[in-house]
């Protein structure tokens, strides 16, 4: 990963291909890189669909290595939906691959002077970039068939569906799957519409002919492998839990603690949650596709294998097993209880190109301007149809749920700098608040997920039933998992690495190995830390403020059920969490 | 386990071992069971039920009483009307935060459970017990073979949602120790009833 591959969208003559050496982004990957080049390159006052924005594509730190969960990919921009700078990151195939053609970054710059549409080709031969006009308004998969048939099954892609194309805020980025198939998604902040305004609605990789990425130390890395993959496979979630029952085991606990989202945040708990539960769900995929249908990887050398395969009622593959934000989005949220029609909104999103949590959001937020009543499976599922037809409708509800609140008159809009909330009311779990509040990328819960902060040393030791440990542990949190999404490890990984040091320890062994280096856990602290600054100050610039950094007022004012709580952390307590 | 009172409609069902793993909605659901009042959650799980301490410390991560999420297992008290929930660890943050004792426990504290001091006085009662995930697949059985109390709905909910496999793989049935054609028992309205549920395979029979 020595090269940066550039291409200038707005070129005269046609978009014009530039690979320079990495220079001083030199020893960056994933999240670290998109957002050293975002702040760094890109205007933070300009229109987030302008020439002036630039779409990066990263592959981690050790992707395209032998170490196992090494396969996320990085996506960076501004953020159409937020306004600030954005990292969505997705599973699937292409970082592997990405990785092993040797290039740190692929960067989509200016805009199209046509209203053309492009597919890029990256070989081991070099770049090629051709009109795909044919493509246009196709979803993601049968864009995926037409490049399977022209390029063969070893391919990756990363591509656009219709939402992309229409440049919705809400619409998402798709990258393969191990079977080929454009399931696994940067989903947030509207990435998927910068590439829509860039004109590229697909990236085909291929890695024919190109080998695993070489460690600078071969026998300390391939230990630390070893070391690395024992810790995952001996941790209950890690080993257990997700396999069996993928992200969706979340549902029954987080119902049972009152602080699953239910019809767009009016209540903590779901009536009828267990139809819609991991244990339902994994028993349903291996009930009609065998067993095993409930496990499988997102992509080679994924050990923890969330996933699975959820087939229709017909046996015939519908999508990948939807993960709990999915699930719930589509589901408690918009009080719909059928997973079947959970399963097909999942699909509709991905082939169309949309973010599964701010759809559901975006619906429950319909729902409640009275578009469709809640519970009802086949009104949502008309309305996500609607966006993919980009009918007005569809393109108001495609702008996510912020939008559609403007444009219907809801109050009870759960947003944060624009991006809709995930699956956790931050009444119930307050500590959570602080970060859908505080963190550079609009409410997100995978932006201080890293739960190995302690192991990774990151702040120091804070007690964890002192109700003010909620703002410090915020900011570690945040610090560790921007250093974990640098290395393109699925943030998964932090369970073994919270409760296991030998495994944490491992993970250091093999980017000390990989790269000749000795870091230490201090030094991942660091690059946590520059990371959240490099955003902070972009964000600073592109106008967000601390007024910014806040939930929707209603979340202080309306008590949720059945615990009777509202959001209680002071604001000049969330301004205190960049304090380091 | 306690006998079924009168009022109890007694179903007792003899299954293919590859059956049982379909009663763990039950298990999800919740089922009530009578218990000793005025003790902690760990003296009803080891003492009470008869699970092991290395069980209960380090496979149950994850307790909720009354919908609030447990820390302390020897100070949360067990009263008439209990709702019981517990789970393996989970992933997520928000997983690791409901973990009992757990890092992140002060993320929620609002829903935390409080009571230290006993203050319940002892005595018999029922509560409602669900358990999650993978403590579903390894004490459901125990507790299934044992026998459950459940609402009449549910248990018509299950079986006829795996009508199919109960007529292939049930062996023999018994209501109120008579036995009766598995075609009838699926037939039988359950609705407004409460059912005590015996469910045990060739197995462990």
């Amino acid at each position: 990963m020595d090269k940066i591959l550039r291409i200038n969208m707005g070129s005269d003559g046609g978009p014009a291909i530039k690979t320079e050496p990495v220079g001083s982004y030199a020893g960056m990957g994933g999240r670290g890189l998109t957002s050293a080049i975002v702040s760094k390159e890109v205007p933070p006052l300009c229109h987030p669909l302008g020439e002036d924005n630039k779409l990066v594509i990263a592959p981690g730190m050790l992707s395209g290595t032998t170490a196992a969960m090494s396969g996320r990919i990085s996506v960076g921009c501004k953020s159409p939906l937020t306004g600030g700078i954005k990292e969505a990151n997705a599973g699937g195939q292409p970082s592997q691959m990405i990785a092993r053609l040797g290039y740190a970054a692929i960067v989509l710059e200016g805009k199209p002077k046509q209203n053309t549409m492009y597919k890029i080709v990256i070989n081991k031969k070099g770049v090629k970039i051709e009109e795909a006009n044919s493509l246009c308004m196709l979803g993601n998969y049968d864009t995926v068939e037409k490049m399977k048939a022209e390029y063969g099954e070893k391919i990756s892609c990363i591509s656009i569906g219709p939402a992309g194309e229409m440049k919705l805020a809400g619409a998402s980025i798709a990258c393969t799957d191990m079977e080929l198939r454009p399931t696994r998604h940067a989903g947030r902040g509207g990435v998927g519409a910068v590439m829509g305004a860039k004109g590229v609605k697909v990236i085909v990789i291929d890695d024919s002919g190109m080998k695993m990425r070489e460690p600078k130390d071969p026998e300390a890395f391939k230990e630390a492998n070893k070391e690395w993959v024992a810790g995952l496979r001996k941790h209950p979630v890690s080993g257990e839990g997700l396999p069996a029952y993928g992200t969706n085991v979340l549902t029954n606990v987080i119902n049972e603690a009152g602080a699953y989202p239910t019809k767009n945040f009016m209540w903590g708990r779901f009536d009828t949650c267990e139809k819609i539960s991991g244990e339902t769900q994994a028993a349903l995929e291996e009930e009609r596709g065998g067993k095993g249908a409930a496990t499988h990887g997102c992509h080679r050398g994924c050990i923890i294998r969330c996933s699975g395969t959820f087939l229709n009622k017909d046996g015939q593959y519908l999508t990948k097993q939807p993960e709990y934000e999915t699930v719930w989005a589509h589901g408690g949220n918009c009080g719909i209880d059928d997973i079947d029609a959970i399963a097909m909104l999942d699909r509709l999103d991905d082939d169309f190109g949309l973010d599964t949590i701010e759809m559901g959001a975006t619906i429950a937020v319909a729902m409640e301007a009275g578009i469709a009543k809640f519970g009802d499976a086949e009104a949502a599922i008309k309305l996500v149809k609607e966006v993919g037809q980009g009918t007005p409708l569809g393109r108001i509800l495609g702008s996510g749920a912020a939008v559609t609140g403007k444009v219907f008159g809801v109050e009870r809009v759960p947003v944060v700098k624009g991006q809709s909330m995930p699956a956790y009311d931050p009444r119930g779990v307050q500590g959570i608040g602080v970060t859908y509040a505080t963190t550079t990328m609009g409410a997100d819960h995978t932006a201080g997920y890293a739960v190995a902060s302690n192991i990774m040393g990151v702040g120091g030791s804070v007690d964890p039933l002192k109700p003010e440990g909620q703002i410090e542990l915020s900011r570690n949190l945040q610090i560790a998992t921007a250093a974990v999404d640098a290395t393109g490890m699925c943030l998964f990984v932090a369970f073994p690495v919270l409760d296991q040091p030998e495994t944490f320890q491992a993970l250091l062994d093999m980017i000390n190995a990989f790269y000749g280096l000795s870091l230490k856990a201090d030094d991942v602290t660091e690059l946590g830390k520059s990371i959240l600054k490099s955003e902070r100050e972009f964000n600073l610039a592109a106008g967000l403020t601390s007024k910014d950094d806040r939930l929707p007022e209603y979340f202080k004012k309306e008590k949720l059920p059945p615990h009777n709580i509202t959001f209680q952390v002071k604001d000049e307590d969330l301004d205190k969490v960049f304090n380091w | 386990m306690e006998s079924p009172n009168s009022e109890l409609q007694y179903v007792r069902l003899d299954v293919e071992a590859h059956l049982i793993p379909r009663f763990s909605k039950i298990i999800e659901q919740g089922f009530r069971l009578k218990v000793k009042t005025g003790q902690s959650i760990r003296e009803l799980f080891c003492g009470q039920l008869g699970i092991s301490d290395d069980y209960f410390d380090k496979r149950i991560q994850t307790i909720f009483l009354d919908g609030k999420a447990v820390d302390n297992t020897d100070t949360a008290w067990i009263e008439n009307g209990s709702r019981l929930a517990v789970s393996a660890a989970m992933p997520g943050l928000v997983g690791a935060t409901f973990r009992k004792g757990g890092r992140y426990a002060s993320f929620r504290g609002v829903i935390s459970y409080s009571g230290s001091k006993k203050s319940i006085a002892g005595g018999e009662g029922e509560i409602t017990l669900k358990f999650f995930n993978m403590i579903a697949r390894e004490l459901g059985p125990m507790f299934l073979q044992k026998g459950v109390i459940i609402e009449g709905q549910s248990f018509q909910d299950l079986a006829l949602r795996n009508s199919k496999d109960f007529k292939a793989a049930c062996i023999s049935s018994y209501v109120n120790d008579k036995k009766v054609a598995v075609a009838k028992l699926l037939k039988t309205n359950w609705e407004n009833k409460q059912v005590f549920l015996q469910v045990t395979s060739q197995k462990s029979a």
